[in-house]
């Protein structure tokens, strides 16, 4: 190992004794199990806060539920180009959509999509699935993997996100570890709160700064 | 442009600009109010700041275990580790990884820690472009400038100034100071590069030991870009942002968005644990993680100063900081400005060079206040003021400030304070005489004030004849 490695090291093993630190009172982050529909208008608040937008839809419609709100959102945002990663839900999507939207695959190496990817004409709305929701910050955790790349939720001008109420968490603390976060990370995690944005700029808050410019979070009730 | 040379020529400078002061003035007055509207509830935000504190703390305690952990996992999940003494090394490290990849062209995610290498300089004289992404960096940037405070790089100049700026220095850029718009000319200017670059570089808010993670936080997506759409992705850290646990990040994050820019969370939270998979299909092919020294293994090997390294760098305390608000933070000349940069540069580079920016407080403990990790902000300027002055400190430079007639005018009031006849004596001459000096000698204080009226008698001897 390098030289500077062993030196830095050995500097920093120097002091003998620093004092261990007492245990942490974790109490402060840690949440009593609340009821769901307390959870999701939390959620639905806070994500509406930094513009995200929030459509609910009952789990008894099946996909039927997701496919038309998909179908109506593009519809109303004047989107017709959807970009869809290969993951069971997307298959679903793509057979049910194909007669009103553009669907195209994310199949192929970003080396291969990226002239598609970053053109804003050829792809317009990115879908994702998500594996957790959080009430208190607003936002949703998203698991790339090689179904899902990591760029469908960061290159497209929208992107879409499909959750299930069942996975909504109080804080980001009670879902990294009910979900074992340290056990099953990606090579990239997410957490998404809402479109991109900055203020930057003299302190005026913007949207859609490098990426999506819009983002709907569809909810399975 | 010439640079004034010292923190107080600059200072002037910046006192006598209205347009620089407002710009802060207006700013910091926004953030305070967000950031207090985060925290409705004290007695959470007390619980809070223990627990972050507790949670640096530990970092702190193990470090060096700590950073050998982070070692193993990384290289366990395919990451590289390059260890770099000080900026010079750290620069040659990743010139060195762009030369091996015929790199050309560099994106940059927000990272103090190459600001405080001066990274982007180095790899420019070796023909290299090093490009900002974050909008606050890019604006900075193109003005030729660094950064003036840590979150909001770019808060010295109000919207016209920026929409003169992307005029002048942008081609086919018209004059416009709609915020919307100037944002939407970045958007399209800096896809362009994320497409093309041959490396992304981004910074590190927290490594976690326990699996191998690098997390970022930030707002804009340029982040995501930067370490996902490049070949290759370089972080760079200080060896300070390790903490042990995933979980530990959970309190850190939330303290972190609230307490820097007033916000419940950031649009995006990032945990980067390793290249693209060969399933994948996007991702870097190339991970490297650098971890600088720079002056911080000597700062945690004092107890006194070893809080200093518990920054989280949410820059709460120059926002706070009534010296910081009215002078900004270019004055103070160094990549950290304000409370923390008080503490933190003349420790990294030394009494001597940065010494003067430990008078620049007033001691009125905001920063200690605010911090939300319970630095004791206060305590650590004075400890280095002391330090300045003294002839055995353990500080570089300590002593480098030592005045030879400063010595002599504390050791005549020592021996005045420990002499009550004299010392009364002094006192009665004092007060019956002191308004026959002329308003010459009092300067600089009467430069911008009126002499002070002086009373006929102590405070002593009032009490005296009082009782």
């Amino acid at each position: 190992m390098s030289k500077a490695r062993n030196a830095i090291l050995s500097r920093l093993k120097r002091p003998n004794q620093i004092p261990t630190s007492p245990p942490e009172d974790w109490s402060v982050v840690q949440r009593d199990s609340i009821d769901r529909d307390t959870l999701l208008d939390l959620f639905q608040l806070k994500f509406e806060s930094v513009k995200g937008e929030v459509i609910r839809v009952q789990a008894a419609d099946g996909n039927k539920g997701i496919t038309d709100a998909i179908r109506t959102w593009m519809d109303g945002a004047g989107f017709k180009r959807l970009k869809v990663g290969l993951s069971p839900l997307a298959q679903i999507i793509e057979h049910s959509l194909s007669e009103d939207l553009f669907i195209s695959r994310y199949d192929q190496p970003i080396e291969i999509l990226k002239e598609q990817l970053f053109n804003e004409k050829l792809t317009e709305v990115g879908l994702t699935g998500s594996v957790a929701m959080i009430a208190e910050t607003g936002s949703i955790i998203v698991w790339p993997n090689h179904q899902e790349p990591r760029t469908l939720s960061l290159v497209p001008t929208a992107h879409i996100c499909v959750c299930d109420a069942e996975k909504l968490y109080p804080n980001l603390y009670t879902c990294m570890r009910d979900l074992e976060f340290h056990q099953a990370l990606p090579t990239n995690a997410l957490m998404i709160s809402g479109p991109s944005k900055s203020a930057d700029i003299a302190q005026v808050l913007a949207y859609g700064v490098h990426g999506p410019k819009r983002m709907v979070v569809i909810v399975r009730v | 442009m010439s640079e004034p040379t010292t923190f107080h020529t600059r200072a002037v400078d910046a006192l006598g600009n209205p347009q620089l002061r407002a710009n802060f003035r207006n700013a910091m007055d926004s953030i305070i109010l967000k950031r207090q509207a985060e925290f409705p509830d004290a007695d959470e935000l007390t619980e809070l700041r223990s627990l972050c504190d507790g949670i640096r703390s530990r970092a702190l305690s193990k470090l060096p275990e700590l950073l050998e952990q982070l070692e193993i996992r990384l290289i366990q999940n395919g990451i590289q580790v390059h260890w770099a003494e000080d900026s010079k090394s750290a620069c040659q490290i990743i010139e060195s990884i762009c030369a091996k990849r015929h790199a050309k062209t560099m994106i940059k995610g927000k990272s103090m820690v190459s600001e405080e290498i001066h990274l982007n300089a180095h790899l420019e004289s070796k023909g290299l472009t090093a490009l900002e992404s974050d909008l606050g960096e890019y604006i900075v940037q193109l003005g030729g400038e660094g950064p003036s405070h840590i979150i909001m790089p770019a808060i010295h100049r109000n919207k016209k100034q920026i929409a003169e700026l992307f005029h002048t220095e942008l081609e086919g850029v018209n004059l416009t100071d709609d915020v919307d718009e100037l944002t939407a000319i970045a958007r399209r200017i800096l896809r362009q590069e994320f497409k093309t670059a041959d490396v992304g570089l981004s910074g590190v808010n927290f490594a976690v030991a326990e699996t191998g993670t690098l997390c970022l936080v930030e707002n804009e997506g340029n982040g995501r870009m930067c370490t996902t759409i490049p070949k290759c992705h370089i972080a760079i850290t200080g060896i300070e942002k390790v903490v042990e646990n995933l979980e530990d990040v959970a309190p850190l994050y939330s303290i972190l968005t609230r307490s820097a820019t007033g916000q419940h969370a950031t649009t995006y939270f990032n945990w980067i644990s390793g290249p693209r998979k060969e399933s994948e299909l996007d991702g870097p092919d190339e991970v490297h993680l650098v971890l600088l020294d720079n002056g911080r293994s000597l700062i945690h090997e004092t107890d006194a100063l070893r809080e200093t390294l518990k920054c989280i760098r949410c820059g709460a305390c120059m926002n706070h900081c009534p010296v910081y608000t009215k002078i900004g933070g270019h004055a103070y000349g160094t990549t950290y400005p304000g409370p923390i940069g008080q503490i933190l540069m003349p420790q990294l580079e030394g009494i001597k060079a940065r010494g003067d920016m430990i008078s620049a407080c007033t001691l009125n403990a905001a920063c200690g206040e605010v911090c939300p990790v319970n630095i004791p902000i206060p305590a650590l300027i004075t400890k280095l003021r002391h330090e300045a002055v003294s002839d055995n400190g353990s500080v570089k430079g300590a002593g480098s400030l030592k005045k030879p007639f400063e010595r002599a005018i504390w050791a005549v009031w020592t021996w005045l304070y420990s002499h009550p006849e004299a010392y009364r004596l002094m006192t009665w001459i004092a007060t019956r005489f002191r308004a026959l000096v002329p308003e010459v000698l009092m300067r600089p204080w009467t430069t911008t004030r009126s002499k002070p009226p002086i009373a006929k008698k102590t405070m002593h001897e009032l009490m005296r004849e009082r009782s």
